[in-house]
Order: structure tokens, then sequence, then C-alpha cells
């Protein structure tokens, strides 16, 4: 036991009791019940009747009891349409025991966080599916983006990745085709985590889009923490299946066209707009493990600014208009 | 009466909550709300002439982070294994599920609902699939809680095959 001072227990004590509501059965073996006490009604025990089956009398113990092991533990029962108990059932003494606290608090709390955690599974699997329609655009999921197919201007963040050991000329890996491969099949996931979107592979780089899926955060925080990733696994031992990870990245943020363009019979996502050209224009002299962000983006970040610093100015820079930041790990 | 112990499984956002809220109380809604922990429901029913007290146990879907209790399913004369018709991957769970409740509570009955049918344009579930359960010698039929089709059906069934 631990060494509790009384006045604690007995504050404790009154704390579990004023905020849980316990009550408490007491059974024998055969599954009768032989006491029972607390706020029996709260979880919907009513008229609770000594020496009869506990079975018959409380329908969501049915079959639990005789407890087959030294406990089990419930956290969250829903026996009444608005309480939800925590039910701890044990032996002891040869005899079953079973203690319900109200968990009706702590059950809204976890279903928030759940709720959260299943949504983002399932858009994500939607996304993935349209980024399946993008590569074979029979079609693309207008329901998910609900982009206006004749095209509007959003503040979007752009976030380009090049992956730097792979070319078409100097070839450095012997499939150049199943390295990118790799790389897209890794940082995908990690794109559609943050609430971006894959908008296409132009040869050895990746073009993500943030802003166009509705988000409680800024879309160059959603860039930038999307990033940060792709470098931990670049940086990381975890090559990318294999491949030897090196990437460069740039994210641009500002003003642009999105919309559904006619592709054959299809359609596929289209951006156009300055920060799809600085992006554009940055990537390709991008270094290797450098992640380079322009000032609109850097202006719309909260607590990641701390981990960039100005960027040397260099003809990039002076081409893309805006100061320029780098990334350092802090 | 007797008293019958029903559990819920499947995969999570599979239409668990919504098969039972169809079943029980006659009412289908479209947004989905996440079931964390348990929710207990029980219908009065009369199959093969006689009178039994379903008591339905709704458990939580299994995902990555929540993983069902095997424990959960202790004292059903039941259950009914849901997939999403939408989600070939939701199949793959309730095989997993299925082996892990043959372990814990032995040879009991089950069902396997393929929920949402409603959805056949984005139907996932194909020949192939079926004819997996088929192999398996696994009861199973196509329903949808929001039109209520095979709902009912599916309970009476596992019903008969309780009392059975």
């Amino acid at each position: 036991m631990l060494n509790l001072p009384e006045p604690i227990v007995t504050f404790l004590c009154s704390t579990v009791v004023r905020d849980r509501f316990p009550a408490y059965l007491h059974m024998d073996k055969a599954g009768h019940l032989l006491a029972f006490g607390g706020a029996c009604d709260r979880y919907g025990m009513h008229h609770l009747s000594l020496d009869q089956s506990v079975d018959e009398q409380i329908y969501f113990l049915a079959g639990l009891l005789p407890l087959q092991e030294a406990a089990m533990h419930i956290p969250f029962l829903q026996i009444e349409a608005d309480i939800v108990a925590e039910v701890h059932l044990f032996t002891a003494q040869e005899e079953d025991w079973a203690i319900f606290f109200d968990a009706t608090t702590e059950n809204a709390k976890n279903v928030l966080i759940q709720q959260k955690v299943n949504d983002l599974s399932l858009l994500r699997r939607k996304q993935a599916q349209s980024l399946d329609h993008l590569i074979h655009p029979e079609s693309v999921a207008e329901s998910i983006l609900d982009i206006q197919p004749a095209g509007e201007q959003k503040s979007l963040t752009i976030l380009v990745i090049k992956c730097c050991n792979i070319s078409g000329t100097h070839q450095t890996t012997a499939n150049p085709l199943k390295a990118l491969d790799a790389y897209l099949s890794t940082i995908s996931p990690l794109i559609l985590d943050e609430g971006g979107l894959i908008h296409q592979s132009i040869g050895n780089s990746i073009v993500a889009v943030f802003g166009a899926l509705p988000s409680m955060r800024s879309a160059p925080e959603q860039a930038v923490a999307a990033s940060s990733r792709i470098l931990e696994i670049c940086q990381g031992d975890h090559a990318l299946k294999g491949t030897q990870a090196e990437c460069a990245l740039v994210i641009t943020t500002g003003r642009a066209t999105i919309g559904l363009l006619q592709v054959g019979f299809g359609k596929t996502l289209s951006v156009m707009g300055p920060p799809m050209e600085v992006a554009m224009h940055l990537n390709k002299n991008s270094e290797a493990g450098a992640l380079i962000i322009d000032k609109p983006t850097f202006d719309g970040l909260d607590q990641r600014q701390r981990s960039f610093v100005p960027a040397a100015v260099t003809e990039s820079s002076v081409m893309a208009g805006s100061p320029l930041y780098a990334y350092r790990q802090l | 009466m007797l008293q019958k112990k029903i559990c819920m499984v499947g995969a999570f956002a599979t239409g668990k909550t919504s098969l039972v809220a169809r079943y029980v109380q006659g009412i289908y809604s479209d947004k989905y709300q996440t079931t964390v922990g348990v929710k207990i429901d029980k219908k009065t029913v009369s199959v093969l002439g006689q009178e039994l007290n379903l008591i339905l146990w709704d458990i939580h879907g299994e995902d990555e982070f929540q993983k069902i209790k095997m424990s959960y399913l202790r004292g059903s004369a039941g259950y009914i294994l849901v997939v999403d018709g939408t989600r070939r991957d939701t199949l793959g769970t309730v095989f997993q599920l299925q082996a892990k409740a043959k372990e814990t509570i032995g040879d009991v009955p089950f069902i396997t609902i393929i929920n949402k049918y409603d959805l056949n344009q984005d139907w996932e579930i194909g020949e192939e699939e079926l004819d997996e359960l088929s192999q398996r010698e696994w009861t199973y039929l196509m329903g949808s809680a929001r039109t209520g089709l095979g709902v009912e059906e599916c309970f009476t069934k596992l019903a008969q095959m309780m009392i059975y």
C-alpha cells in the first residue's frame, strides 16, 4: 500500500464518491446476488433482490458471471442512453465482485479523439482513392475536393519534393521508376496525413498541394509538418524500401487557381499561379537534405518559425522575388 | 425468458451501431458516430415460437489503436461479423477477429453481414471474396442499415442458429 496520510485518503475517497458515483455488487460463484450498494440506480440496476440470479436481474452482465478469469475491466460500458460506466469485475475470497464508476465524461472525451482518428483514416483512404484516380484519370473525386469545375482562386501552399538520387539521364539507381515508386508510396501517406493532396509527379519530383482541403491548421503549417517528417525519414537509418533516400524540398505559398481539367474522358486536378511557378523554379536548384520556404510560407507559420533561418541570397532567391528561409533542425 | 448475448464485431466504421439502431429502434442516421467501448441494447423477439431476450453488445470497431478485447465476447450465444462492402480490407479484419473469437469462446454460431449495400456503386467485395466466404462455409448476407435490407434477416437467422 502507498504510504498516504489519512487526510489524503479521505480526500481521495470523498472525491471518488462525489464524482464517480460508485456502486457495487457482491455475488457468489453460482451467480446469486449476496449484497449490493452505492449508486446502483444510476446504472440501470433497479429493484435488485438478494439471493436471486444476477444474470436475470442485470441483463448487461448476462454471460459474464461467474468470472472465468481473475479480473475483467470494461472501461466504457454504455448501459443507459446517457450513462457510461467503467466496470471492474474481480474475484476475491472465492466470490465475485463488480464495481461501477461513472465514466460518462471520460467517454465523451475519448469519443472526440477516436472520432477524429476514424474520420482521418476514412479521409486518408478516400484521398488514396482519388490519387489512384489521378494516376488513372478516369475521374477525379470532385465530391471530396469540393472544387468548382470552372476553377477558383485560393490561397494554397505548394510542396515540391525532389528525389535527388533519381535521374532520367544520370542513372544512380538500377531502376529509377521503381525507386520513384518507393518514394511515392512512402511520402504519400505523410502528405495525406497532414491534409495535403498529391498533385502530380513531374520527372523525379513530387508535387503536393495544401489548403485545398478544409483544415483547422494553416496550409504552411501542414506543409512544413509533412516536410519535416519526410526529412526525418530521409535522414534516418530506414532508407526507403532499400533506396538510398535523398530529398530536396521547397515550399511556397500564395494565391493560385485550382480547378479540374478535362483530360480525355476524365478530369484531373490543375493548379496554376505564382506559388507553383516559384516552387518549380526553386526546385531546379534545390539541394539534397534542404528545405527552403518562401516568405509567405514563413509568415503563415506559428511555432515552427523558430525552425527556420534566413537563407543566403542566391540567384534563385532573387528570381523568387521574396526572401527565402532554410530549415534547421532544432 | 431465455436471454442470449450477441456481440457485434468488425472494423471501425463498418456500421455495427447503425445495424443495431436499425434493428432495435428502426432508425438510421447518416452521421457517422464512432463507438468507444461497448454499447448495450436489448430486444425481445419470437424465434421459432420461442421468446428470446437478445442482449446486443455493440463493441467498438477494431483499428490500429483500439483492439477488441476478446473477453467481451464471453458468455455470447452468437456474434455478428460486420463488413463494409465498400472497403475490402474490412473483410480481412473479420477473418482475423473470427479466428480470435473462436479461440476465446469456441464454436459459437455467427453470421457475416456485408453492410452498406446501398452504396454498391462503390462495392469492393467481388466474386473472389464471396467465394472465400463460401469456402470457409460462413453464413453471410448483403445488408444495408440505411435501407434496412437484410438487417432483420441477419439477426433472425443468427437467433435461429443459436436455438438449434
